[in-house]
């Protein structure tokens, strides 16, 4: 055994003996390292978000959406997004750089005589650039494409289509709501943006002139529309539904845009910040406290062991580290319980708030290491005062 | 040769607010290799503060302390700390264990502090233990072992080093006649099989007449010309 073992064994013993008096103290660790590892966690996690937002180009995304709001006698036939209203969009919004329309619609798929069920988009050139899509086999649509019968499928869908065989794909047939198309790409995995709801690895995607020739009552739902991040996004965002309303009569439209989101959630982050902060600075300074509290009481309790120990041959510094040992301990266990707690919360919240949950792991790890240095000061003074004490004192009491 | 013990008019004064006692005042006093010096006196008339000082654990007002040859006023903690373990074994009144440990894991905690590995710390603890007839409560706690177990173990504790000096304050006066005797037997025994000089304060005549000279405190100074021991005799 070394010295440093043998503190080790003592301080083991007397935590065990001792851990009733430290477990309020323990708890309040726990509680204020997991509200830091959250508010970490969290703070990360809306950072990521915004990055993804605005990654690479620094461009913002809007999306319009159309809402079904009951249409009113007066008008004669429901609102429709049609060629015209698109093109008056670019020519009166000359901020916008790409406009990607899109329609939508649940639909049968038939392949090799089997039928499945999957979302079917109609989609322009501009939308797979929005989404940064890239063909795994084959290719992507182009404005080229118009009306024909083509199909690019989804990672996920071309895996259920091929049933386990790795038979190539492309240029086979698959019949969409009944009509025959030629598959002439797959795509690689792919990631929407934020404001698209609905997975692309899912869906089967067609040429937007495709999808108005094979699906009845074919209407764009929903423009997404990027644009130069600016000082003033939400001008953007009011002039482009006034383009598009002074085209189409009785058109109700519900806008967001990515940069709007991004600036919600980083609301809320702050709102979490405030709470988990205050929470978690008042429970680590507690908990701290308290462990020192407890440390102070054992160096009182155990003069006896401290003055033997010296007598027999323990250095200050031995005396030292027991005390820094054990409250290092303590800590390490509040750190241990904490920081997964912390991770936790952190995805609590994060699924609340219907964000990626992506937690590096140094994040609960700097949760421990936070742990360790409470540790190291709430083991100073105690630490501080086991080793002044003097060796006579083995003897004195008895 | 070089003197164990070599104190020159050291004295220890203790000041409690406005009040200052002198608990030892000139105290000279040498002693050699291997010899038995028993030490009485009256309660309060400062034994055990003078045991303290020549154990290290306290250190004097004024005089000169030399431990082995060594002056020891110069010496820092740390230090003081090292001689202490590598010179000195103590066997106090109450028989103090570290109550976590087995009593063999108590033997060999001086070891500990020497840097001694681990299967010959517990080799020589094993030895020390047969000794005092305890090798079979080895891997008791103190709180299973009686009073007198206990105090064998300290002296098996105290012996395991080697140490050039065995300081016993009133080791048996919490025992029984008869375990008292058995003790003092061992501890007498053993200092002279080890040739390491022995300081025990003692009330009990039986035990003191056994020593090689006996010293008596009053009042902080020491009576009698013999206090510089044989060599001076
Ligand atoms: N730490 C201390 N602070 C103040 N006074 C002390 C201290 N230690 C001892 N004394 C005083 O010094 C004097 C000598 O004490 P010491 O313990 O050496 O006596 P002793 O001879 O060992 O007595 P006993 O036979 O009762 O053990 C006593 O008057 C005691 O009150
Ligand atoms: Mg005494």
């Amino acid at each position: 055994m070394t010295p440093l073992l043998l503190n080790l064994r003592i301080a083991m013993s007397a935590l065990r003996d001792a851990w009733r008096r430290n477990l309020l103290a323990l708890a309040g660790l726990a509680v204020g390292i997991a509200a830091v590892v959250a508010m970490l966690g969290l703070t990360l996690i809306v950072r990521q978000e915004a990055l993804r937002q605005f990654d690479r180009s620094g461009l913002d995304v809007l999306a319009l959406r159309k809402t079904s709001t009951p249409s009113p006698a007066t008008v004669r036939r429901p609102p429709q997004i049609d060629a015209a209203a698109l093109r008056h969009l670019a020519a009166a919004v000359p901020a916008l750089d790409l406009i990607a329309p899109l329609q939508e619609r649940r639909g049968t798929l038939g392949f090799n005589g089997r039928t499945a069920q999957a979302t079917v988009l109609g989609v322009t050139e501009s939308f797979a650039e929005l989404n940064a899509l890239e063909a795994a086999e084959g290719r992507l649509l182009t404005d080229l494409d118009h009306a024909e019968p083509y199909v690019v499928i989804g990672r996920e869908l071309a895996g259920n289509l091929r049933g386990g065989g790795g038979a190539p794909l492309v240029g086979r047939q698959l019949q969409v709501e009944g009509r025959v198309l030629t598959i002439v790409g797959v795509l690689a995995p792919a990631r929407a943006i934020r404001l698209h709801t609905g997975d692309l690895n899912q869906a089967a995607l067609v040429p937007a002139e495709t999808f108005g020739r094979i699906v009845d009552g074919a209407e764009i739902s929903v423009i997404y529309a990027r644009h130069r991040y600016g000082p003033s996004p939400a001008d953007v965002v009011a002039e482009a539904v006034a383009a598009l309303q002074s085209q189409v009569e009785g058109l109700a439209l519900q806008a967001t845009s990515a940069a709007e989101w991004v600036a919600e959630m980083q609301r809320q982050l702050r709102l979490f910040t405030l709470l988990l902060g205050a929470t978690g600075s008042i429970a680590l300074v507690l908990g701290g406290t308290g462990i020192m509290n407890g440390l102070m009481l054992a160096v009182t309790e155990r003069r006896n062991e401290i003055g033997l120990r010296r007598a027999l041959g323990a250095l200050r510094g031995d005396i030292q580290s027991q005390f820094l040992c054990e409250a290092l301990i303590l800590c390490g266990i509040g750190g241990a319980v904490g920081a997964p707690l912390g991770a936790l919360v952190t995805r609590v919240i994060a699924w609340r708030a219907a964000w990626d949950y992506t937690l590096p792991l140094a994040v609960p790890l700097g949760g421990v290491a936070l742990a360790v240095l409470v540790g190291v000061a709430a083991g100073f003074l105690p630490a501080f005062q086991a080793a002044r004490l003097k060796p006579v004192v083995a003897m004195r009491a008895a | 040769m070089t003197a164990v013990v070599e104190l020159e008019s050291v004295s220890r004064r203790y000041r409690i607010g406005p009040v200052t006692l002198d608990a030892l005042q000139e105290v000279s006093l040498r002693i050699e290799p291997g010899e038995f010096v028993a030490i009485t006196g009256p309660s309060g008339s400062g034994k055990s503060t003078l045991l303290h000082l020549m154990g290290l654990l306290d250190r004097a007002d004024e005089g000169c302390y030399r431990l082995d040859g060594r002056d020891v006023a110069a010496c820092s903690d740390d230090e003081l700390t090292l001689m202490r373990n590598r010179k000195i074994g103590f066997v106090f009144q109450a028989a103090p264990m570290l109550p976590r440990l087995t009593a063999r894991e108590n033997v060999a905690v001086p070891l500990v502090y020497r840097g001694v590995s681990s299967s010959e710390a517990t080799a020589r603890a094993n030895h020390r233990l047969d000794q005092v007839g305890l090798l079979a409560v080895a891997d008791h706690h103190p709180a299973e072992l009686s009073g007198g177990q206990l105090q064998r173990v300290a002296l098996a504790r105290a012996l395991v080093g080697n140490p050039r000096l065995i300081l016993a304050d009133e080791p048996t006066s919490a025992l029984d006649a008869a375990t008292a005797a058995t003790v003092t037997a061992l501890l007498i025994d053993a200092c002279r099989t080890a040739g390491a000089a022995l300081v025990m304060i003692s009330h009990s005549a039986v035990e003191t007449e056994q020593a090689d000279r006996r010293l008596m405190l009053t009042a902080g100074r020491l009576q009698g010309a013999n206090a510089t021991g044989k060599a001076a005799a």
